[in-house]
């Protein structure tokens, strides 16, 4: 069983002792699940990454108009 | 800004340069169809000239460039439109990716996430950002992020078989796309990709048989219009298998 099974059969079975209080409980849970993704996202990409390359491919747009 | 008595190729190159400025403002679109004209008479007149091809290309890229900008205001209108469909939110991230603007859309989809963070489709979306634009780590983050929420969700399955794929790990991403073929078999994107990771191994008779069904399912499904592009890939693989019988029986 990997992680994602177990956390699936954890919410069914969250949900069905939550009753009419799951959706509640959900949106927190979800809440708190991507506060802590998007803190994590937030880090500059280190210079080695594809989204630095990204950055200079958009400037070199601009950069290399030249056609002659 | 029209020069009197200006050659053929002067021409060419002034609307070159006026459309390169004004790109979609007024006057653009008329400075890139007078030199679309020129460039044409200009390489049938001179066909071995490099230095017209690569104008003659270059005007071509920019114009594909104000035409994905193009493209990305139509998909934002729909969104605003619709803002329950998710396939337009799939083609602007495609599209801005194509323009390298992989900050901004990844930023529009995190802030999104921010705002409805118990929506799956808002990690799926934020996933596509970073598979689009190279960022496996964070794909990774999100892809993971999301299946704390929903485990089972078809779409993340797929991003996470993409996630494996180009991370190199392409039996383990052959694997998900057998798993998804049979949870959903209207689905054909597990066929496709399956194909060209096939390809990518070297598995050419494997891959031809994704080909091949994809092009059956769609004839089957009255949509033989679409066969045409697959039609091409299974005819290049079928020259790789060739060209790999030939190796084997030691043809030249």
């Amino acid at each position: 069983m990997t992680g994602e099974d177990l956390t699936a059969r954890m919410w069914l079975e969250l949900s069905a002792l939550a009753g009419d209080r799951w959706p509640a409980i959900r949106r927190a849970a979800a809440a708190r699940i991507a506060a802590d993704l998007l803190a994590d996202l937030d880090r500059p990409p280190p210079p080695a990454s594809r989204l630095h390359r990204e950055r200079q491919l958009r400037a070199g747009q601009f950069c290399h108009r030249e056609v002659a | 800004m029209s020069g009197q008595g200006e050659t053929l190729r002067q021409r060419a190159s002034r609307l070159m340069n006026e459309y390169e400025a004004l790109g979609p403002r007024p006057g653009g679109e008329p400075a890139y169809t007078g030199a679309m004209l020129a460039y044409r008479q200009l390489l049938a007149e001179h066909p071995e000239d490099a230095q017209l091809h690569l104008e003659y290309g270059y005007l071509q890229e920019c114009h594909g460039r104000n035409s994905i900008r193009a493209a990305v205001g139509c998909y934002e209108q729909a969104i605003e439109l619709d803002p329950g469909w998710d396939k337009p939110h799939y083609q602007l991230i495609f599209a801005r990716s194509a323009l390298h603007e992989s900050e901004r859309v990844i930023d529009l989809y995190k802030k999104r996430l921010a705002a409805a963070p118990d929506q799956i489709r808002e990690y799926r979306f934020l996933a596509g950002a970073y598979l689009s634009n190279g960022a496996l780590d964070e794909a990774g983050k999100v892809i993971a992020a999301g299946r704390k929420l929903e485990a089972d969700d078809d779409m993340l399955l797929t991003a996470e078989a993409q996630l494996l794929d180009a991370s190199g790990r392409r039996e383990e991403a052959l694997a998900a796309w057998r798993a998804l073929k049979q949870r959903d078999p209207h689905d054909l994107s597990p066929y496709f990709m399956s194909a060209f990771t096939l390809e990518a191994l070297g598995r050419y008779r494997e891959a031809a048989a994704e080909w091949r069904y994809i092009i059956s399912w769609l004839g089957a499904h009255n949509d033989t219009v679409h066969t045409t592009w697959p039609k091409e890939m299974l005819e290049g693989i079928e020259a790789k298998l060739a060209a790999a019988d030939a190796d084997v029986n030691g043809d030249s």
